[in-house]
């Protein structure tokens, strides 16, 4: 009886301190990668259906699944701290099509997982401990994923409306979606192209919601998604959303101005925020500074003059900073080019691109007396779990 | 740390350690019976069996060297010549821990009858037969009470999600040490009890095999597509430097040409103008005099 066991606890306040499961895990733990490996297999084992669930290269789940793992046995005591981050999880696992049945698969399977890594220190006080734990986890994440079924769907399918090579390696896609599709802008959703089955990549919408459902995404090739949007996906072709997330937005009630700064790509999420302020009544002050590599890379600079023209309280600054083009801007970092333009102290920042242009341009940012809250971020790629823990 | 391929080596052992310490020791030697590749203890006689021809063989050769000759068959003369397919000592108790396969079977090489009478040597063949029948048999009972066990297992999972058990499919071989009387094992006799315990335990340690293997496959496939994608992601890689540098290089040329070499152009050009309008002139003036000559021949020009 997981329940009783529970409550008997010996550790009070009903809240049991899982220590044996923490032991045990730490334990487990250092076989690395072929834990998690054979978690997997002996899941699909179970339930071979699941495998469709997930994609042919499983190094990135393996790695998903135990930074997760570890984040929540090391809450064990208190799960209730991180239901933000299990229920984001739950949401997360809806797209793929999880459901709250498979977790008690999944369960079964990492039970039997542990006590295959444990050998003879495995008896049934702690598999009785791991039975709690994981209950109290999937309870966790079932409910989260009940909530979020009350709120949206799974995912959302979207057609390509029109897709625009902008450079070599980079491509601007309309994409029709089917529902209603609420984000904030700046937020960022995971596509899936039908090439890549269950293979996530998160991508900015670069325009404010519109009530006719289309979104504009700027995709760079790199990865495997990103190749295929930039030089397969043809207009007419489906893919699939997940629900939008991240915390990037517009925080309008500051009462100060703002500095954009945008890397690459990462202009898609400065564009919706950028647009957003447009439909402010009052709009602050606005810098927007956008780097890349080479002019190809300033890929949609057009609408961004034609803004600067239209509103008074706009300026776009451009750096390029390995192939100097001074006709198109200046030579240097993005974050050069802002440290250069000297007193920001009214301004909130906001940053996105690749994860080394944002480093730098956070510490440029700090050293001109930005403190941590008058910045937000996001990088590339950047996973919704927390960092990673979980050393393979 | 990632790409080795190891399939988990302490665990391993540790596991079935467990599945021995847990009072199956008949269930392991099954095991082993049942999987001869996995090679774990050594100890029992299901891995012999295959080979058991080469082994006697062997047994034959020592007996042969300490001279004892207590070995009551009387097939020394023979042995070297190929491995045989030895009658067993006592086949009543022995031949029934020694299970038939396949392998066992192909390698059988009847002896020649003795002087006298003709065809296989019918005692050999009996044996045989005798085996096989036995074999046979086990089998069947085996594949009974394989269906009991799984009947019984698909039984306990509707019981188990009815009033939801955290683990639906939970392995077998704890089911029925932990609920006996849950499980409707009451209902089996007390020796199906023990065989579905054995396959059980069988069909656990199948379980494990089978994960270890599409562990492998999987890793197989991870460092498959890891490699193609990186190889494409290098190729691409190299296309855009090689772009880029070629761009900078025409650049440059063309920067080159530029700076340098406009004057000697508009010179080279300016000569070729004059040259070009010399050439037109000796034309046209050659082409005059052509006319003239002709307007003359034809006395066209004379009589206007």
């Amino acid at each position: 009886m997981p329940g009783t066991s529970v409550q008997l606890s010996p550790h009070g306040a009903g809240a049991p301190a899982f220590a044996q499961v923490k032991a045990n895990f730490e334990l487990v733990a250092k076989y690395g990668d072929n834990v998690p490996l054979y978690l997997f297999s002996d899941l699909f084992l179970r339930a071979p259906a699941l495998r469709e669930l997930f994609p042919v290269q499983m190094r990135r789940q393996r790695d998903r699944l135990m930074t997760a793992l570890s984040y929540a046995v090391e809450h064990a005591q208190n799960l209730s701290e991180i239901t933000p981050y299990l229920h984001q999880l739950a949401r997360s696992h809806r797209k793929s099509g999880i459901q709250s049945e498979h977790y008690e698969q999944w369960s079964a399977s990492l039970v039997h997982t542990m006590q295959r890594f444990s050998g003879n220190v495995w008896d049934e006080a702690v598999e009785e401990e791991w039975r709690d734990f994981l209950s109290l986890l999937t309870r966790t994440l079932a409910e989260g994923a009940r909530q979020d079924a009350s709120l949206r769907p799974a995912y959302w399918t979207a057609e390509v409306i029109s897709h625009e090579r902008r450079s070599v390696d980079v491509a601007v896609l309309r994409l029709l979606v089917d529902r209603p599709f609420k984000y904030v802008p700046g937020q960022s959703a995971p596509v899936e192209v039908k090439q890549w089955p269950n293979m996530w990549r998160y991508y900015s919408m670069a325009n404010l919601p519109r009530r006719d459902n289309t979104i504009e995404l700027h995709v760079k090739a790199d990865g495997a998604v990103g190749r295929t949007l930039v030089r397969d996906v043809r207009e007419g072709e489906v893919v699939k959303l997940g629900a939008p997330v991240g915390t990037l937005t517009l925080n309008p009630n500051t009462g100060r101005n703002i500095l954009l700064i945008a890397g690459g790509t990462g202009f898609a999420p400065i564009k919706a925020i950028l647009e957003h302020v447009t439909r402010l009544p009052v709009p602050p002050w606005v810098s927007v500074f956008v780097g890349a590599r080479e002019p190809a890379g300033l890929y949609d600079l057009d609408v961004l003059r034609g803004w600067e023209e239209k509103f008074p309280w706009l300026t776009v600054r451009t750096a390029l900073s390995e192939l100097e083009d001074q006709s198109v801007a200046t030579t240097g970092t993005v974050g050069e080019a802002v440290s250069r333009y000297g007193r920001w102290e009214g301004y909130d920042a906001y940053v996105c691109g690749p994860p080394a242009m944002v480093d730098s341009t956070v510490d440029m940012l700090r050293a001109n007396g930005f403190s941590d809250s008058r910045i937000r971020l996001e990088r590339f790629a950047s996973a919704v779990t927390p960092s990673r823990r979980f050393a393979t | 740390m990632n790409d080795s391929m190891e399939p988990f080596p302490p665990p391993d052992r540790s596991i079935n350690g467990n599945g021995n310490g847990n009072g199956n020791g008949n269930g392991h030697r099954a095991v082993q019976e049942l999987q001869p590749w996995t090679d774990a203890g050594g100890d029992s006689a299901g891995w012999n069996d295959a080979n058991s021809g080469w082994n006697d063989a062997d047994s034959g050769w020592s007996d042969a060297d300490s001279g004892g000759g207590a070995d009551g068959n009387g097939w020394q003369a023979e042995a070297w010549e190929e491995p045989q397919w030895d009658e067993p000592q006592a086949p009543g108790n022995e031949a029934s821990a020694e299970r038939l396969t396949p392998a066992a079977l192909r390698a059988v090489v009847f002896r020649r009858a003795p002087l006298g009478k003709r065809g296989l040597d019918e005692h050999q063949v009996n044996n045989l037969l005798d085996r096989v029948e036995a074999e046979l048999v086990r089998l069947t009972q085996e594949k009974k009470a394989l269906e009991a066990e799984v009947k019984l297992l698909r039984d306990n999972a509707m019981q188990q999600q009815a009033p939801q058990r955290p683990e639906p499919v939970a392995p077998p071989r704890e089911q029925p040490q932990a609920t006996p009387k849950e499980t409707g094992l009451a209902r089996v006799d007390a020796a199906e009890q023990a065989a579905s315990r054995s396959v059980a335990s069988r069909v656990q340690e199948a379980h494990v095999y089978a994960a270890s293997l599409l562990s492998q496959a999987q890793q197989t496939a991870d460092q498959y597509i890891q490699d193609a994608q990186r190889y494409s992601r290098e190729l691409i890689e190299d296309a855009l430097l090689r772009r880029g540098t070629m761009l900078a290089k025409a650049a440059d040329e063309q920067d080159v040409a530029g700076d340098e070499s406009v004057g000697r152009e508009i010179a080279r050009l300016r000569a070729a103008n004059q040259t070009y309008r010399g050439k037109l002139r000796d034309h046209f003036e050659l082409m005059l005099m052509n006319l003239d000559e002709w307007e003359t021949a034809e006395g066209i020009g004379g009589s206007a």
